[in-house]
């Protein structure tokens, strides 16, 4: 039998109020994370990707706001008698957050300098997060930035942690915020693009460390990218968006060899492979949608190929299909079509 | 002849300190020693990590930077001198013709050496009286060039001006290079030209802001085309772009190949779509070429160590491919203000020998087209 999740999102929808109109940034997502699980979040620009990872972690502010769904962590920071409890964030109060964030919840961006200030060294930084959430001493929690910097793969962190930001390239600094992020040694861990703006054999490095890093600590981890590739690697379950609803959910196998999605099948025909020489690349007509004032329809309509009448009529509901296959589509690919082809 | 052969390309920026007298006092290596050729209707990608000198290049060949030293040749015809000062392009034809084995005796000449000797004959060997000979007609050489040869940059958004409609933008280049009569043919031809890139005739009249990133690129690959160039470097053209809409602009330029014949630098990052797109591939790191080559072969069995560790690190679309961990490494590019002694690449490479601190390695021909500049290869 399965665990309990350690993060259950149910109908999730995050709208930000803007003059023009609203944008409906991210629609109806449901997922469940388990501990020792990866879940990648694929999709172009603006799908929600990023709105959908700062719902969890309580970073919509206004004109953003959650207009419905419920983001559960089972924890027992806020239990009397230390029993784990669901506890849903979509409901927390602002000031409670902290005490989820940085300890239940880490973080790690894109940039680097966006959770690093550049104004203190990188021991001054980690101390201060393990300190704040833990009751630990000063001297203590400093030995442990050691042991993690050393953990991430920083030469000399006896030396190194009195660096400060400026001092480290690219790929140590993501390191560093790694560490950071692994302190407290969080359940649920969220990554958004770490590795986008580093050089190849860099990302290669890092994603190594973070594979490494989550089979030993076991925390459930969302890892955001636009790299369909990137996904192959790390996540051990895959969930594609488009225009703020997740179009499919799967297994990470299931997706590159069973999509059922007329997206996610596009969008695995239009990337160009490393591995395998192609004779072509079937772009995909059209343009991604605008998320403002968005019509309630299947947001993929416009370029699909496999549309029928009753997709300009109703949006299809997130269906388990098989299990732990989960489409959004009115005419999903037949596998029997899937697995014609493959034999051909 | 290839269409476009580059023969020992350097470029180096001067680093410049000092608060009220600049000295150099150094300079980086962008591109340094670079050779390599493109045919008509070929494409060339050039792959490397941030920094390692893939814009530089691109810039020096279509003349956004004037370059150090090397030959730029079109068609055969030595181009590099033409954005030269006066003085530089009199140093440079003493140094690279004139002072240029075999040249004096006239025996063997290249096309472009054969323009430069008729000139010395006629000028009696007057430095002045070459250099008058050969730059008569100047402006009329810059712009046949510039025609010639186009470029298209990463983020379309930049490389647009925002105050111009669409129309005037193509328009321009088709009047100023007098590839049309008048404004009404200009016109019928920008739509033809937009029409051509997959927009619609009506988008004459539209700002770039009005448009998709994608579309914007399509503009971008539409001005390029305007005036029928026979290069195109396309530098990351497609990296701030969507995979979905990636592949359309890629499809784009592989047709308009087809009808354009012209040759294609392609510049990316990106493995991947460089191995789909590109027929000959060079791989660079710190302004050096180090490995150069057929796509197919390189990418089937790369040979430098580098390229080995550039293709075990891109990851696969295909969860059951892991990666192959062996060739992974470590580190990161060094600064290139401070280049490692040797080969450059020896700090991080897992094949080093003791040579490989002491001396750059040459280019060693593995066949008629794949060079590798490696000391494992040296035979
Ligand atoms: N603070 C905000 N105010 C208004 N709209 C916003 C805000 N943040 C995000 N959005 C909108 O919400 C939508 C989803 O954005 P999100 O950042 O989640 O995209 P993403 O999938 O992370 O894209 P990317 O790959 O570019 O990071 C977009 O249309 C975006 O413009
Ligand atoms: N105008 C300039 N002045 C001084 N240095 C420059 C200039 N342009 C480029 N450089 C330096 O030359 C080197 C090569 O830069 P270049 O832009 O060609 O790299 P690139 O391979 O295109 O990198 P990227 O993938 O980041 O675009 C870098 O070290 C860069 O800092
Ligand atoms: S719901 Fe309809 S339009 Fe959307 S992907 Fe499925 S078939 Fe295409
Ligand atoms: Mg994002
Ligand atoms: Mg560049």
């Amino acid at each position: 039998m399965k665990s309990k999740p350690i993060l259950s999102v149910n109908n999730l929808s995050t709208y930000f109020d803007m003059a023009e109109g609203i944008v409906k940034a991210v629609q109806d997502v449901s997922f469940d994370l388990h501990r020792n699980e990866v879940l990648g979040i694929v999709g172009e620009t603006g799908s929600g990707k990023s709105v959908t990872v700062k719902s969890i972690a309580g970073l919509i502010d206004s004109p953003g706001r959650i207009a419905s769904g419920e983001i559960k962590l089972l924890t027992d920071e806020f239990s009397k008698n230390k029993k784990e409890e669901y506890v849903d964030l979509a409901e927390l109060q602002y000031e409670r957050f902290s005490r989820i964030r940085g300890k239940h919840i880490g973080m790690i961006f894109q940039d680097p300098m966006t959770s690093l200030d550049p104004m203190y060294t990188i021991g001054n930084q980690m101390v201060e997060t393990i300190v704040h959430h833990e009751k630990v001493s000063a001297a203590e929690a400093k030995e442990r930035s050691i042991k993690l910097l050393e953990l991430v793969g920083i030469p000399k962190p006896s030396e190194r942690i009195d660096d400060y930001p400026f001092q480290l390239s690219g790929g140590q600094r993501q390191r560093v915020v790694i560490a950071i992020a692994l302190s407290c040694n969080p359940e649920v861990l969220i990554s958004d693009e770490p590795t986008t703006a580093l050089d190849v054999t860099v990302q290669a490095q890092i994603l190594e460390l973070m594979k490494d890093l989550q089979e030993e600590y076991k925390n459930g981890m969302i890892f955001i990218t636009h790299d369909l590739a990137v996904i192959a690697e790390i996540a051990s379950k895959v969930s594609i968006m488009y225009g703020s609803y997740q179009m499919e959910v799967a297994p990470v196998e299931k997706v590159y060899k069973e999509a059922r999605h007329p997206y996610t099948y596009a969008l695995l025909s239009c990337i160009p492979r490393l591995d395998i020489k192609q004779s072509e690349l079937l772009p995909i007509p059209g343009q991604p949608p605008v998320m403002m004032n968005p019509p309630e329809l299947c947001p993929y309509l416009p370029r699909c190929r496999r549309s029928i009448e009753k997709c300009k009529k109703v949006l299809p509901d997130l269906i388990e299909i098989e299990k732990d296959h989960f489409v959004r589509c009115n005419n999903p690919v037949a596998k029997e079509y899937l697995v014609k082809e493959k034999t051909e | 002849m290839s269409l476009l052969e580059v023969v020992n390309l350097k470029k180096y920026f001067p680093i410049k300190q000092g608060f009220l007298v600049e000295k150099t006092v150094g300079y980086v290596k962008a591109v340094d020693d670079v050779s390599f050729s493109v045919d008509k209707n070929q494409t060339v990608g050039i792959v490397g990590e941030s920094g390692c000198g893939k814009t530089t290049i691109g810039k020096s060949i279509v003349r956004l930077h004037e370059i150090t030293d090397g030959e730029v040749l079109l068609n055969g015809e030595d181009t590099s001198v033409y954005f030269f000062k006066k003085r530089k392009a009199q140093k440079f034809i003493q140094k690279n013709y004139i002072e240029a084995e075999g040249f004096k005796e006239g025996k063997n000449l290249k096309p472009s050496q054969k323009i430069v000797y008729d000139a010395y004959n006629k000028a009696d060997g007057n430095l002045e009286k070459i250099y008058n000979i050969l730059f008569e007609d100047i402006h009329e050489k810059r712009k046949a060039l510039r025609r010639k040869v186009q470029i298209v940059f990463q983020d379309p958004m930049s490389s647009l001006n925002p105050r111009m409609t669409v129309g005037q933008m193509l328009i321009e280049p088709l009047i100023f290079h007098e590839i049309v009569k008048n404004r009404d043919e200009a016109i019928k031809v920008v739509k033809g030209l937009l029409e051509k890139v997959g927009l619609k005739s009506y988008h004459i009249d539209r700002y770039p802001h009005q448009f998709s990133g994608g579309q914007r690129q399509r503009i971008a690959v539409a001005r390029s085309i305007t005036v029928n160039p026979e290069l195109i470097v396309l530098d990351e053209p497609t990296s701030a772009l969507d995979v979905s809409v990636q592949a359309q602009i890629v499809q784009l330029l592989q047709k308009l190949q087809e009808d354009l014949k012209a040759g294609y630098i392609f510049i990316s990052h990106n493995l991947a779509l460089v191995r789909f797109i590109s027929q000959i591939v060079g791989v660079m790191y710190l302004g050096k070429m180090v490995e150069y080559g057929d796509s197919e072969e390189v990418f089937e069995d790369p040979l430098h160590p580098y390229t080995k560790a550039l293709l075990a690190a891109a990851p696969i679309p295909d969860p059951d491919k892991k990666r192959n961990r062996k060739e992974l490494i470590g580190g990161q590019v060094p600064s290139p203000i401070n280049r490692p002694s040797g080969c450059f690449f020896h700090p991080r490479c897992k094949y080093k020998m003791d040579i490989c601190s002491k001396e750059y390695p040459e280019e060693y021909i593995i066949n008629e087209k794949h060079k590798v500049a490696c000391f494992l290869y040296k035979k």
